[in-house]
């Protein structure tokens, strides 16, 4: 609004007024006129003086009448003044309000074209209100969300009508997605506005705090369902795998017996059809078969205890939750903890090689957050390899390397998959930016990685990657934890 | 022969575990009980030496089974076998239980801690003595490095190397914190060849929660009757005999030389803490000129030595540290290849050691 329309304001009640003293001044002349009239026409003096006193009385009144109209309306005059000030101080108010607000308002037409918007646009989209005005919401929105945007506040009915929340990704002019909340308001009948309010207010960093949040419950609820189980499973476990090695003892024992009559019979002056029948026995009951399996069928079996057991172990290990306080970790259990939680994804697609280092000290670091870290990366890989051999159907190759370089303890995990384009890889630590089809990644799972690596251990996340060769991720954190006060005694 | 008893509220356990151990049934004499209230029946008509217990069971767990026998058993060796433990049970369990073994069980480990608790218990014949060492929660630390300790971990902005510093300086809380890490406790069993790897194991949170809940760093309390300054005595001993085992060492063998000539006195703090009386007396007659290395034999029929090493022993520390301490005095009697105990008594004889100064 232009500010010279303020010193308007409230003409209205300045013409009452003005009306009221234009009709008084005409009652005043008129019983002038009448005066004059009737003097003229031969009035008696009586009749003379009585209009004349009638008159003056009239007037009187009137004046006085007047007088209190006129001052009455310069108090009004004053409070319209001082009330039109007040309204300028608040319309400067809202004015200051609106351009220092960390959320952006804009005004659009009913084809969604930006008519009006507060300086709040610089930080939410990166343009200034001068560059957006005349640009559509299609120019920024995230397509599948506008297309979401329409329906969820327009209903279906005509642009006109929008109005409600939504949620949706805005392009940044750096190129960065931002996850924006709208409330759409339709105020197009309104003449003053006669268009779409939209309040934009920039939630990403708490939309990413959730996300990290939602990552670290979710492994929270599977150590703590691993602890619950684990007591049911490695009860049967201990069980199955004491009576597997008594079955063993008992089958040698049994075996040493067999072998023991044989050549008892072998020696003895036994007849040839008793030597016959015991060899036509065994060919029946498979003797020699079984005294073959046997022993591999147990050996099969204590394997696949000892299976169960490591990963009732890794779960437990995976999802140990974390204290306040940094821990020591055997950093090479816990890429094998990781590694079988996530055999699931990685079997069918890549074999697993891993080079640890013997020498490896206890690392003291959030042992969750690297858990979910190595977690990260290996899916990650494991997605890298199955979109280049998808079509083949060949096996990858996922390498785990430790090291310790100076104070650091280092991992990389190698694939040979798919690579990263070299016109993407600056941005692939950004929160929200996946190459994935809906579904399979969100575009949190690099972007928290990297938060957990430098932020909470000091330490880096880098990679390197050959277009259609694989991608090697790095991440290295210092062995002693993030406070170094360390001083040996 | 040595008497085990095992408690389990699973039938299938009990049965594998006797089929399992069915070699050794020349050498032990297993029992084997479903459930807790089974288990004080059997003992009541005929105690065993140790019991291996489960902790989840209905009805009497092994927390209360257990606190039940040291109450009544003490002299027996308490193991806890079990595939997982709520964290308040465990934190009861590291004064409670000696040893802790989580399932599945490898068939080595199990056997090894067994064979463990049954030789300690024939090295060390005094039942009297055994049953004052079984109430033992705690070995004494000087009051006011528990009370150092205390304050550190209040504050929370303590490092690590604020709680080594101190830890690391007292020989009653080096053997616990290594207990606590080398047995299964919180389910995560580990080998800390250090009290920094111990304790950065496991970490700040942990040590405050024992702290709070336990009295496992237990402040000497009977000033009267052994000399108050007979607790720093040890410890300043064991200190000097660590850093010297350390210096005599090859660089391979330091940590393990350093960890076992700081507890090889833990013995001394035992009978200070169990049996302080005997011990005053023990040291007024070696003023008078005694032998203190015969007289404790004459006083307790064994020696501090191999008191020492009964208990790491059933608190299952390395072989290596039980041999260095139990032989401390008695080199010749170390096996050929045990150079950390030969290092150790070098050590102990070149500090000058504590029957000497009672001597003098």
């Amino acid at each position: 609004m232009p500010d010279t329309e303020t010193n308007d304001v409230a003409p209205a009640d300045c013409c009452d007024r003005q009306a009221e003293i234009d009709r008084l001044n005409r009652v005043v002349k008129s019983l002038m006129e009448r005066a004059e009239r009737d003097t003229g026409a031969q009035m008696s003096d009586f009749g003379k003086f009585q209009s004349t006193v009638l008159l003056e009385q009239q007037v009187r009144e009137r004046t006085v009448a007047l007088e209190a109209a006129l001052h009455e309306n310069e108090q009004i005059t004053r409070e319209l003044r001082d009330s039109t000030r007040e309204l300028v101080d608040s319309e400067q108010r809202f004015r200051t309000l609106v351009q220092h607000s960390t959320d952006l308002t804009m005004i659009l037409d009913d084809q969604l074209v930006v008519r009006y918007a507060t300086p709040a646009s610089e930080s939410i989209l990166g343009r200034s209100p001068a560059e957006l005005l005349g640009h559509n919401v299609a120019d920024f929105a995230h397509p599948e969300d506008l297309a979401k945007t329409i329906d969820d506040v327009a209903h279906g009915a005509p642009m006109t009508h929008l109005s409600g929340r939504v949620q949706a990704r805005w392009r940044h002019a750096d190129g960065s997605w931002r996850v924006v909340e709208s409330i759409y308001t339709d105020r197009s009948d309104d003449p003053a506005i006669s268009g779409i309010v939209v309040n934009a207010r920039d939630i990403t960093e708490r939309i990413e705090l959730e996300k990290e949040l939602q990552q670290s419950q979710k492994l929270e609820a599977v150590g703590q369902l691993a602890a619950g189980i684990a007591h049911e499973i490695n009860t049967p476990v201990q069980f199955v795998g004491d009576n597997l090695r008594f079955f063993g003892e008992g089958i040698e024992s049994a075996f040493a017996v067999i072998d023991k009559y044989r050549a008892t019979v072998a020696d003895a002056a036994f007849p040839q059809e008793v030597r016959d029948e015991l060899e036509a026995f065994e060919d029946e009951k498979e003797v020699v078969y079984f005294s073959h399996e046997l022993p591999s069928a147990l050996e099969e079996s204590m394997t696949g205890i000892e299976r169960i057991a490591t990963i009732v172990r890794a779960m437990r290990a995976f999802g140990h939750p974390d204290g306040k306080d940094q821990a020591a970790i055997d950093l090479n259990q816990c890429i094998h903890d990781t590694l079988t939680v996530a055999r699931n994804e990685l079997k069918y697609v890549a074999d697993v090689r891993t080079n640890l280092a013997e020498d490896m000290p206890f690392v003291i670091c959030y042992r969750g957050d690297i858990s979910q870290v190595l977690l990260n990366l290996f899916v990650n890989a494991a997605h890298a390899i199955a979109d280049r051999n998808s079509a083949t159907g060949k096996r990858g190759t996922i390498t785990v390397t430790t090291a310790v370089e100076g104070d650091d303890a280092v991992v990389s995990i190698a694939d040979t998959g798919c690579g990263i384009p070299e016109d993407i890889q600056h941005r692939i630590f950004e929160h929200f930016f996946t190459t994935k089809e809906v579904g399979r990644g969100t575009g949190q799972g690099l972007a928290i990685a990297r938060g957990l690596i430098t932020e909470r251990h000091h330490g880096s996340l880098t990679f390197e990657s050959v277009l259609g060769e694989g991608t090697t991720f790095t991440f290295r954190i210092p062995v002693e934890g993030v406070s170094r006060t360390t001083e040996e005694p | 022969m040595t008497r085990l008893l095992f408690v389990d509220d699973e039938a299938n356990v009990l049965s594998g575990l006797q089929r399992l151990l069915r070699p050794y049934r020349r050498q032990w004499e297993m029992t084997f009980a479903l459930g807790g209230a089974r288990a004080l029946e059997i003992l009541a008509e005929d105690p065993v030496d140790v019991i291996v217990t489960d902790v989840r069971m209905p009805g009497m767990d092994g927390v209360e089974l257990l606190r039940v026998v040291r109450e009544r058993y003490p002299a027996m060796v308490r193991i806890v076998l079990s595939g997982q433990v709520d964290p308040e049970s465990a934190i009861s369990l590291t004064t409670l239980a000696h040893q802790f073994l989580s399932k599945p069980c490898e068939p080595e480990t199990l056997v090894g801690a067994l064979t463990r608790a049954t030789t300690s218990h024939t090295a060390l014949s005094d039942v009297q003595l055994r049953r004052a060492l079984g109430h033992l929660e705690a070995l004494p630390s000087p009051r006011p490095v528990v009370e150092q300790l205390t304050a550190v971990l209040a504050q929370p902005d303590a490092t690590i190397d604020d709680v080594v510093g101190i830890v690391a300086n007292d020989p009653a809380m080096t053997v616990k914190v290594l207990q606590l890490v080398n047995s299964a406790f919180f389910g995560l069993p580990h080998q800390a060849r250090t009290v920094r790897e111990a304790v950065v194991f496991l970490g700040l949170d942990m040590l405050r929660n024992l702290v709070t809940a336990t009295d496992i760093f237990h402040g000497f309390e009977d000033p009267l009757i052994v000399d108050p300054d007979f607790l720093d005595d040890v410890r300043s001993e064991c200190l000097a005999v660590a850093e010297r085992s350390r210096d005599l060492a090859p660089p391979e063998a330091e940590s393990d030389a350093y960890l076992a000539g700081l507890v090889h006195d833990v013995g001394m703090l035992a009978l200070a803490a169990c049996r302080p009386e005997k011990l005053a007396e023990l040291f007024d007659a070696a003023r008078d000129g005694g032998s203190f290395l015969t007289l404790e034999r004459e006083v307790f029929g064994t020696g501090h030595a191999e008191i020492g090493a009964h208990l790491l022993r059933i608190w299952g520390l390395s072989n290596t540290i039980v041999e260095a301490v139990a032989f401390h005095h008695a080199p010749e009697q170390l096996p050929a290849d045990a150079m950390v105990g030969r290092i150790v008594s070098d050590a102990v004889r070149q500090v000058g050691t504590l029957d000497n100064r009672a001597a003098a």
